[in-house]
């Protein structure tokens, strides 16, 4: 125990170099996720068909080891010379992301009760009008969970990075392992740990704040 | 104000023949007027509603809104002018009160100042106090109070036209009554010609200017609901009025329209005699006694007072069976003369002075009659 804290007292700047270069990669990766999952959500809501082929791809990507995805990722992006490091790390998260944040949003604007939709249809609200002014405000509460599960699952999914070159919090964990320090392996899964539970709080925080308030209370 | 000319819709449906869900519809519902479209379930008043607001594309045919065609207008813009409310409601969660009634008005740019004042004073309309509900989420409201606000959310940018799609419904029937009555308040005051679907006939009895019958696509009759209910156009709307269609035509005539034109009001202590000669001169079988403040106090019969020429009318006296309001409708009479096992009611006004009486023998005559346009009176 004491030499944990002896280890971490005397190396927390690169412990929080590593975690800085962890979360770095998982949000800029979670980030872009976002922008392209929550858009191909909505679209998705217009066509049966297309919403469960990408579904089903989406599934069957998240079903791929980690480690089989950074080595598939290798040959790819060595043609052009971004083989190993921060790239295949971020477009493999990029790709794990998906299938939650892509569902999640399918899910809740499908389930908007028809009735809104006829209303602000016979009103005189536009598709878009409809979309910003109705549709998506009453479905953030839903693909903020689906951020949120994206999020915790790919900081855990990161630690694996550093096998090709991604840095992170794994850096310490393979120096455990590689080592056979016990010291190091327990500080880096630790810290791996701690990361995933804040960033749920924080997320379920923000969650609660972007729900509207006239749903708040009503769902828990 | 609003035309239908040769209005079809025929809904494909793959391998097989399409669907007729309105069959050359034409009609007409003048301004200010309620028409209510009426009809079993899958017998197109839905669908010929929406072909209106264009959420359901015609197939065929043509529909003028103040004699323009509404095929030269985008459907975005005509839904603005045309207020819509659903059965379900359908306020959005995500807004206030205020925001939801306020949907159009801000949609069409309006004056925001100007739409939060009228967003007031429609809810004073129909009795929900703004200063409580303005800010509210629509979960916090009950049922009846969402549709309160659904209907004053239609009517927000004072559109001319209103559609609404059985929207009272999903209402407990204590309710449903109130809201009507207080639709039909609002209306009176507003004037909007409204096309309101429904499935009952009660309802359109009570709410329509206008009703108009469907079966399977097909316009049966379009007519008054008096002329509906007198002169049924077939044996299918004679089935769908019901049995008791004249009865129902009960709920359409006013107490006054049926009220004797003598009032045979005596005093307690004029003499019988005089009276006697009164009752006999008019061919009148009661005569009803007022007070000093023109309230009915009793009432004498002629048969009771037969032979004695030299009494007053304070001997005879019996207890009136109850007072039927002069604006209250015939059911509601012919309702309390039952209940009071009587044939006859006295009729008062708002201040419970005597006006006159009605008898079971007048109603029945009246509803033996043909039907008369709304106002105008028998008597």
């Amino acid at each position: 125990m004491e030499e944990i804290f002896r280890y971490v007292g005397s190396n927390y700047p690169t412990i929080l170099k590593l975690t800085i270069q962890h979360l770095y990669l998982v949000s800029i990766s979670v980030g872009a996720a976002i922008l392209t999952g929550v858009p191909l959500g909505i679209l998705i809501t217009k066509d049966k068909k297309l919403a469960d082929a990408i579904l089903y791809i989406a599934s069957v990507i998240i079903t791929i080891p980690s480690v089989a995805m950074f080595g598939l990722m290798i040959p790819v992006l060595s043609l052009i010379n971004r083989g190993i490091g921060f790239w295949p790390a971020a477009i493999a998260i990029f790709l794990y992301s998906q299938l939650p944040i892509i569902r999640n949003t399918y899910t809740a604007i499908n389930n908007i009760d028809p009735a809104l939709r006829e209303a602000a249809k016979g009103m005189g609200m536009s598709d878009w009008q409809r979309l910003g002014k109705v549709e998506i405000p009453l479905a953030v509460p839903v693909i903020m969970a689906g951020v949120r599960m994206a999020v915790v699952m790919n900081i855990a999914v990161a630690t694996i990075a550093v096998y090709i070159g991604a840095g992170g919090l794994g850096t310490i964990i393979n120096e455990g392992i590689t080592g056979t320090n016990s010291v190091k392996l327990i500080v880096g899964a630790v810290a791996v740990s701690l990361l995933a539970i804040i960033a749920d709080y924080l997320f379920l925080f923000i969650q609660k704040l972007l729900t509207p308030v006239g749903l708040r209370g009503a769902m828990s | 104000m609003i035309r239908l000319e040769n209005l079809t819709k025929h809904f494909e449906v793959p391998g097989k023949e399409p669907v007729i869900a309105a069959n050359n519809i034409s009609m007409e519902v003048g301004k200010g007027e309620i028409c209510i479209f009426l009809g079993p379930s899958g017998c197109g008043k839905t669908t010929a509603l929406k072909m209106i607001n264009k959420l359901i594309p015609k197939t065929s045919g043509k529909i003028y809104i103040d004699g323009k065609d509404t095929d030269d207008l985008d459907p975005i813009t005509l839904r603005r002018k045309i207020g819509y409310v659903i059965q379900q409601i359908g306020l959005f969660p995500n807004m206030t009160i205020e925001e939801n009634i306020c949907v159009v008005p801000d949609l069409l740019k309006m004056d925001k100042k100007q739409s939060r004042k009228k967003a007031r004073e429609l809810m004073e309309m129909v009795n929900l106090d703004p200063n409580i509900f303005l800010k509210r989420y629509p979960r916090e409201l009950s049922g009846g109070q969402q549709q309160r606000i659904g209907v004053i959310r239609a009517l927000a940018a004072d559109p001319p036209v209103m559609l609404m799609d059985e929207p009272f419904g999903a209402i407990d029937p204590i309710n449903r009554e109130v809201i009507q009555d207080e639709f039909l308040k609002m209306n009176a005051e507003l004037g909007k010609t409204v096309l309101f679907v429904s499935h009952d006939i009660d309802e359109a009895i009570k709410m329509g200017d206008k009703i108009a019958i469907f079966r399977e696509g097909v316009l049966e009759q379009c007519d008054t609901p008096d002329e509906i209910l007198t002169n049924p156009a077939n044996s299918f709307i004679k089935d769908f009025v019901g049995a008791d269609r004249a009865l129902k035509r009960l709920k359409l005539i006013n107490v006054t329209e049926a009220i004797m034109p003598f009032r045979m009001a005596v005093k307690s202590d004029d003499p019988l005699d005089k009276v006697a000669e009164k009752m006999r001169s008019r061919n009148a079988h009661i005569a009803v006694v007022v007070g000093p403040r023109g309230r009915a106090r009793g009432y004498i019969t002629k048969e009771e007072i037969k032979g004695d020429d030299t009494g007053i009318v304070s001997e005879y006296l019996d207890p009136i069976p109850g007072t039927i309001h002069e604006n209250d409708s015939l059911h509601d009479a012919v309702s309390q003369m039952y209940a009071h096992a009587s044939d006859w009611l006295p009729v008062v006004d708002d201040d419970g002075a005597y006006k006159g009486y009605i008898t079971q023998h007048t109603v029945a005559s009246l509803l033996g009659e043909t039907p008369r346009k709304r106002g105008d009176k028998i008597i």
